[in-house]
C-alpha cells in the first residue's frame, strides 16, 4: 500500500483531486463573497465589478428606517420561532429516541418533512388556513410557520445528542430517586444541552434567512429582512441591498460560529481526557 | 450472612452488627414481548441480607429479572414483593433500591461528589447533610481526595467504586448489581470482588448480582441461580451447584465436567445407584432425589484419581491417555475409557515428583461413588 502511494501516477492523481477539492470550495464560497465588493461600491446601482470604493451604502443602510424595522421584525419573529421550535423539537426527539412510541421511523420522517419538502408547498397550504383564522400579516402567523419549518433542525441535532449516549444514565437517575421531570432537568438536559443550543441557533439562522413563507405570511409591518431585500431587488437595484446582505451574512456566520463553539466546548467538558490517575 | 462480627477484615468499612437487608420475592413473574417470551413464569425468594447471584449466558433472562425488580421492565404477569409488599406498581424512583450498572452510568457533567450526592439531593436532604454523607461515602470507598474530579478523569476501578458509593449513600436495603465488573480487566476484577464482598458484609443490604462469570458468582454469592432461556435452571449454594448439579447445563456452566451417558439403572441403594453407561461400563454414583428419564453421570476433573491410588476407588477402570498438558499448578489429562465415545477430563496437582504421562499410555483411573453424581441429560 505504501509503495502505491509514492508512485508518480498516484502523486499526480492525488494532486489533481486536491486541486478539484479546492476549486469546488472556491465555487461554493465565491458567489457568496462577490457581494462583499459590491457592497463597497460607489455606483448608484448594482454592477460588477464596481467602479469605485465607498462606504456610503452602509451609511444609508444604517440610516434606513425600513431596514431598522425589518431587522427588528426578523428578531421578533426569529427568536420566538426558534424557542417554540426548540421546545417542541426537544420533546419530539425525546419521544422518538427514548420513548416507547410505535412507528418511530415513520414518525421521524414526518417530523423532518417540513424541512425537506419545498417551502412553497407549505406556504400555499398555510396561506388559506391562516387567512381563515386571521393570522396573515401578524407576528403569531409567521412565528408559527417558522417554528414548523425549523423544528426539524432542533429535532435532528437533539436526536443526535440523545443517540450519543446510552439510556442507562436516565435509568440510573431513576433508581437514585429522580422522577421523570427531575431526571430530565438534572441528567438528560445537561447531557443534550449542546445539541439543544446548536439546534436553537440553526433554527434562528434559518428563520433569519427564510424568504418564501415571509412573502406569503408577512405584511409591510411585519416584513423581515429577506422580504425587504427581495422587494427592493424588484424596484431599486442599489448597492444598499449588497450592504444589507453582507450584514445579514455576517450575523449568520457569527451565529454558526457560536453553534460550533457550543458543540466543541461541550465535547471538551464531557469527553474522556487522559486515562485515570492510578488503579 | 449472620456473621457480621468479622470486623478485622472490614478495613475502613463501618461495622453494621445487624442485618438490614430486604427480603425479595418473585411470585410467578413472567415477561413477554408479544410472541417472544424472555422470562417464563419464575418464582424465587431471596432472603434478607443475602448475597444472591444470577448467572447464565446472555439472553437467559437474568437482566430481565433484575430489570423487573428495579422497575425498568414491567412484568407481564406476577408479583414482585419486597418485605412482603408488592412493588410492581411503584415507579422506579420510589423503590429506594440501589443499582450499580455495568458501565457505571456516572453522570459525566457532574463531579464525583455531585454524583454521590445526587440521590440525597433527590431525597431533599440539605446541603450540609449531603456534604457530610458524601464525605463519609467517599471515605468508605477510599476516594477521599477525588471528590472534585469528573468521572472521566478516574480509572475504571475508581469509577466502579464511585458507582458503588452512589448506589449505597442513601442506605438502600436492596442493592442490585448488573455485571458491575464487566468492564474491568482480570486483575482489577479480582481486587474489586474482594472489595464488593467486604462492602456487602459491612453494609448489610441484600445484594442481587448479575454476572455471566461463574467464578465471580461462586466467590461472592451465598446462593446463586443459574438461568437459561428465560427460566431458572437450578438454585443453590455455589458448592451445591458445583458438586450436585441437576442438569448437564448447570454442570458445564459451572466449571468443567465430564459426562458419561447412562443406559440403565442396575441397582438402587439409598442415595447411591449402580448404573450401566452407554459404553457398557458399570459404575456407582450418587443419585439426587430428582431422577429424570435421560441421565448421565457427571464427573469433576479434580475428583478423578490417576495411577496406583485409583485402584482403591469404588469405580476403577483402565484408560488410555489421549492428551496431556501442564497448566500452572495442574496436570490436565484427557483419558479415554474402553467403549466410550468421549474422554474424561482429569486434573491432578502438579509437583516435581510427578511424571507427566505421554499420550497413548495406559493408566488406571478411578473415583469413589460419592464423587460422581447422576444428572438430567437433555
Amino acid at each position: 500500500m505504501n509503495g502505491a502511494a509514492t508512485t508518480p501516477v498516484w502523486r499526480i492523481l492525488s494532486a489533481g483531486i486536491a486541486l478539484l477539492a479546492v476549486l469546488v470550495l472556491i465555487y461554493l464560497v465565491l458567489p457568496t463573497l462577490v457581494i462583499v465588493p459590491l457592497s463597497f461600491s460607489s455606483d448608484t446601482f448594482l454592477k460588477f465589478p464596481p467602479s469605485g470604493f465607498s462606504t456610503r451604502w452602509y451609511e444609508s443602510f444604517a440610516a434606513s428606517t425600513d431596514y431598522q424595522l425589518a431587522i427588528l421584525n426578523s428578531l421578533k419573529i426569529g427568536v420566538p420561532a426558534a424557542l417554540v421550535a426548540t421546545v417542541f423539537g426537544v420533546m419530539a426527539a425525546l419521544a422518538v429516541v427514548r420513548g416507547a412510541v410505535p412507528f418511530r421511523r415513520t414518525l421521524a420522517a414526518l417530523i423532518i418533512a417540513p424541512l425537506i419538502l419545498p417551502q412553497i408547498i407549505l406556504a400555499i397550504g398555510l396561506f388559506p388556513l391562516m387567512a381563515k383564522v386571521g393570522l396573515i400579516g401578524t407576528y403569531p402567523g409567521i412565528v408559527l410557520a417558522h417554528a414548523v419549518v425549523t423544528m426539524p433542525l432542533v429535532f435532528i441535532t437533539v436526536s443526535a445528542a440523545l443517540r450519543n449516549y446510552a439510556p442507562t444514565y436516565e435509568l440510573a437517575a431513576m433508581t437514585l430517586g429522580a422522577n421523570p421531570w427531575r431526571t430530565f432537568r438534572h441528567v438528560t438536559f445537561p447531557m443534550i444541552r449542546p445539541g439543544v443550543i446548536v439546534g436553537f441557533i440553526f433554527a434562528l439562522t434559518f428563520s433569519f434567512d427564510e424568504l418564501i413563507l415571509a412573502m406569503f405570511l408577512t405584511s409591510p409591518t411585519t416584513r423581515t429582512v429577506p422580504r425587504l431585500l427581495w422587494e427592493q431587488l424588484n424596484f431599486q437595484m442599489t448597492p444598499i441591498i449588497a450592504a444589507a446582505t453582507v450584514v445579514l451574512l455576517t450575523a449568520t456566520i457569527a451565529l454558526l460560529c457560536l453553534a460550533a463553539i457550543a458543540g466543541a466546548g461541550a465535547r471538551r467538558r464531557m469527553g474522556r481526557p487522559a486515562e485515570g490517575v492510578n488503579g | 450472612m449472620n456473621d457480621m462480627s468479622s470486623s478485622q477484615a472490614l478495613g475502613t468499612f463501618p461495622d453494621t452488627s445487624r442485618t438490614r437487608g430486604a427480603r425479595v420475592e418473585f411470585d410467578r413473574v413472567s415477561k413477554d414481548y408479544g410472541e417472544l417470551t424472555v422470562l417464563h413464569e419464575t418464582s424465587l425468594t431471596i432472603e434478607a441480607g443475602e448475597f444472591f447471584a444470577l448467572i447464565g449466558p446472555s439472553g437467559s433472562g437474568k437482566s430481565t429479572l433484575l430489570g423487573v425488580l428495579a422497575g425498568f421492565v414491567p412484568p407481564s404477569y406476577g408479583a414482585v414483593k419486597v418485605d412482603g409488599t408488592d412493588i410492581v406498581a411503584v415507579p422506579p424512583y420510589r423503590r429506594n433500591i440501589g443499582m450499580v450498572f455495568q458501565n457505571y452510568a456516572l453522570f459525566p457533567h457532574m463531579s464525583v461528589a455531585e454524583n454521590i450526592g445526587f440521590p440525597l439531593k433527590m431525597r431533599g436532604c440539605g446541603k450540609g447533610e449531603i456534604a457530610e454523607r458524601v464525605k463519609k461515602a467517599l471515605a468508605m470507598v477510599r476516594l477521599e481526595a477525588l471528590g472534585e474530579r469528573r468521572p472521566a478523569q478516574l480509572s475504571g476501578g475508581q469509577q466502579q467504586r464511585v458507582a458503588l458509593a452512589r448506589a449505597a449513600v442513601y442506605d438502600p436495603r436492596l442493592l442490585l448489581m448488573d455485571e458491575p465488573l464487566g468492564a474491568l480487566d482480570k486483575n482489577l476484577r479480582e481486587e474489586m470482588q474482594d472489595e464488593i464482598k467486604r462492602f456487602q458484609r459491612a453494609f448489610g443490604a441484600t445484594v442481587i448480582y448479575v454476572t455471566h462469570d461463574q467464578q465471580e458468582a461462586a466467590f461472592l454469592a451465598d446462593r446463586l441461580a443459574v438461568m437459561r432461556g428465560g427460566m431458572l435452571e437450578q438454585i443453590g449454594t455455589p458448592r451445591q451447584l458445583y458438586e450436585m448439579p441437576g442438569t448437564h447445563f448447570v454442570a458445564s456452566f459451572l466449571g468443567e465436567a465430564s459426562l458419561l451417558p447412562v443406559a440403565e439403572i442396575v441397582e438402587r441403594h439409598g442415595r447411591e445407584v449402580t448404573v450401566r453407561t452407554q459404553g457398557g461400563l458399570v459404575l456407582r454414583a450418587l443419585a439426587p432425589s430428582r431422577v429424570s428419564e435421560r441421565r448421565a453421570v457427571c464427573l469433576r476433573p479434580e475428583n478423578i484419581a490417576i495411577g496406583a491410588s485409583a485402584r482403591e476407588r469404588d469405580n476403577h477402570f483402565l484408560g488410555v491417555v489421549e492428551e496431556a498438558v501442564f497448566t500452572t499448578g495442574t496436570l490436565r489429562y484427557r483419558v479415554r475409557l474402553p467403549g466410550t465415545d468421549g474422554a474424561l477430563t482429569v486434573r491432578v496437582p502438579s509437583h516435581p515428583g510427578i511424571e507427566l504421562l505421554p499420550p497413548g499410555a495406559s493408566v488406571d483411573i478411578g473415583w469413589d461413588a460419592t464423587m460422581a453424581v447422576t444428572i438430567a441429560e437433555e
